[in-house]
């Protein structure tokens, strides 16, 4: 902990640390109505009741520690529901858990749904602008990038038309390129590779590689076990928000059951 | 922790009240992005319309010139000093109007961007102000050509107006963070609030005179609104400082933003699950 405060904003020592996290969701919107049944819950499942047996919410994620160094290239497995997302949310700071403490060394790039964090009115350039703004670089830094980011995402002229006209595959170029510019130091990817056609998935994997490579991490979650394989080292397997299992992953991926 | 470079690594604070003002005081540092949110909300509303922003000048001004024609005769006064009461007072119920409306949907509209990105969640606050801010600086040109055409000069107490209007701003952030923590919880507390604006437009001194109402007044005068458009007119209009209404302008201020600060405590790291 010293020596991660001496190193605070260097990209020396990345890392994540997850202490006792256990997270909650509020059901709302369901209320008392929902019925909600063991069978209905394929994954977490573990709806909390309140005084007068209502559910009141669910458990996501279920007391997880975990300490990912710099090269740990990890992949999460598990089913639907069983706090993947989560997780990886926990990691980027979105969700705070109620209980538990988290800290993440580094800079950050979360890779989730395509629709998050887009204006898809304004157009390709001012969208990647957006996205180094909120990645807190100047304006200037941004400009340096932009030829780079531009490039990277082979969109060409389509980057001056607005981002409600792009296929999600173009989005998705666009978003990867955004996210993974500025050098991250932590890469949080969800299930995402998948809109991308070939030649962009080569590119896109050769860039995370690369990311990793300089001193990264890298969380992985997907239920594609050929792309864990080739691009994790570690594998953590995760049952109804506990962490069932982690190791290497040829060991890990021998024991899970789907 | 929320530092300026906000993709950076972060700690979570388990201290709910310093995590609240860190958000509250955090965010407003991060002013390059709300500014470049809020060109960007201006931009794609006013995107291929042939006068673009102008039409926020057009309709305003509008508005204004009907409601002086007709109700000047009612107000028992000449249209010189009639139109620009109408028009001051209109325009600072425009602002007020969509501070309180937008207030409420600052976080769900901003649904997408807050489950995608570890941020303050009141830059989204501060993104729907500016917008409002700039918005407002296209209606304050059909003000200043009322006063203009009416050959109205203004007092040097009328200055007082600036510092009021500076307290508009201030409320504008407590009303954004606290209502837009509430309607996120609970749905039916931005249709509720619009149901109230409306009634409440026919409630402030606007279009009508305080002094024509009568006995009426005495419960009219119980209308926050009513004071915050007396602080900001009277100066301009009569040369004179309302104290009350000062003073209770300064009042909601601090209540209110005492309110908002207890909103985010309590509500801060849930409001992402409820959106």
């Amino acid at each position: 902990m010293v020596a991660a405060k001496l190193y605070f904003g260097s990209s020396l020592m990345a890392f994540i640390h997850l202490d006792q996290v256990s997270l909650t969701y509020p059901m709302l919107g369901a209320g008392s109505r929902a019925r909600v049944t063991k069978t209905a819950l394929v994954g977490a499942g573990n709806v909390l009741k309140d005084k007068k047996q209502r559910s009141s919410g669910i458990v996501a994620l279920k007391d997880i520690s975990l300490k990912f160094e710099v090269g740990d290239r990890v992949g999460l497995v598990g089913r639907n529901g069983s706090g993947k997302s989560t997780l990886l949310r926990v990691m980027a700071g979105i969700y705070e858990p109620l209980e538990g403490k988290v800290h993440v060394e580094g800079t950050i790039a979360s890779l989730f749904s395509l629709g998050l964090g887009t204006k898809t009115e304004a157009n390709g350039y001012r969208n990647i602008e957006l996205a180094g703004l909120m990645a807190g670089y100047s304006r200037d830094q941004i400009d340096d990038k932009l030829p780079a980011i531009a490039e990277f995402t082979g969109l060409g002229q389509y980057l001056n038309m607005p981002v409600r006209t792009y296929s999600n595959g173009m989005a998705m170029r666009l978003k990867f390129a955004c996210g993974t510019a500025f050098s991250p130091e932590v890469l949080l990817m969800d299930e995402w590779l998948g809109a991308g056609d070939p030649s962009f998935q080569k590119k896109a994997s050769d860039k995370m590689a690369e990311l990793v490579e300089q001193a990264g991490i890298l969380v992985l979650a997907s239920h594609n076990y050929q792309l864990i394989k080739n691009s994790c080292n570690k594998v953590m397997w995760l049952d109804r928000g506990e962490m069932k299992l982690f190791g290497p992953v040829d060991e890990v991926l021998e024991q899970v059951d789907d | 922790m929320l530092s300026g470079m906000s993709q950076t690594g972060f700690q979570t604070e388990n201290n709910p009240c310093k995590a609240a003002a860190q958000d509250i005081f955090g965010g407003l540092r991060q002013w390059r992005l709300w500014s470049a949110l809020a060109r960007e909300d201006i931009r794609s509303r006013y995107m291929r319309s042939f006068i673009g922003i102008s039409w926020v000048t057009i309709s305003f001004a509008i508005f204004v010139a009907v409601k002086i024609l007709i109700f000047t005769p009612m107000s028992e006064t000449n249209v010189s000093f009639f139109a620009p009461y109408v028009a001051i007072g209109f325009f600072a119920w425009t602002f007020m109007n969509s501070v309180i409306v937008d207030g409420c949907v600052a976080f769900i509209g901003a649904a997408s961007w807050i489950k995608g990105a570890r941020m303050p969640l009141s830059i989204y606050a501060y993104q729907s102000i500016m917008r409002n801010l700039f918005l407002t600086i296209f209606n304050f040109i059909v003000v200043i050509g009322v006063m203009v055409l009416s050959k109205r000069s203004v007092p040097m107490v009328g200055l007082v107006a600036i510092p009021v209007f500076l307290l508009y701003i201030v409320n504008a952030a407590w009303i954004h963070i606290l209502f837009s923590t509430i309607a996120a919880r609970y749905r039916d507390f931005m249709h509720m609030t619009q149901t109230i604006m409306r009634v409440m437009f026919f409630l402030t001194p606007i279009f009508w005179l305080p002094e024509n109402m009568g006995g009426m007044m005495k419960i009219l005068n119980y209308n926050p609104l009513a004071h915050f458009i007396y602080a900001l007119r009277d100066p301009i209009l009569y040369g004179t400082v309302p104290m009350t209404s000062i003073w209770i302008v300064i009042a909601t201020t601090i209540i209110g933003c005492l309110l908002a600060y207890l909103a985010m405590v309590y509500g801060r790291r849930k409001i992402v699950f409820w959106l």
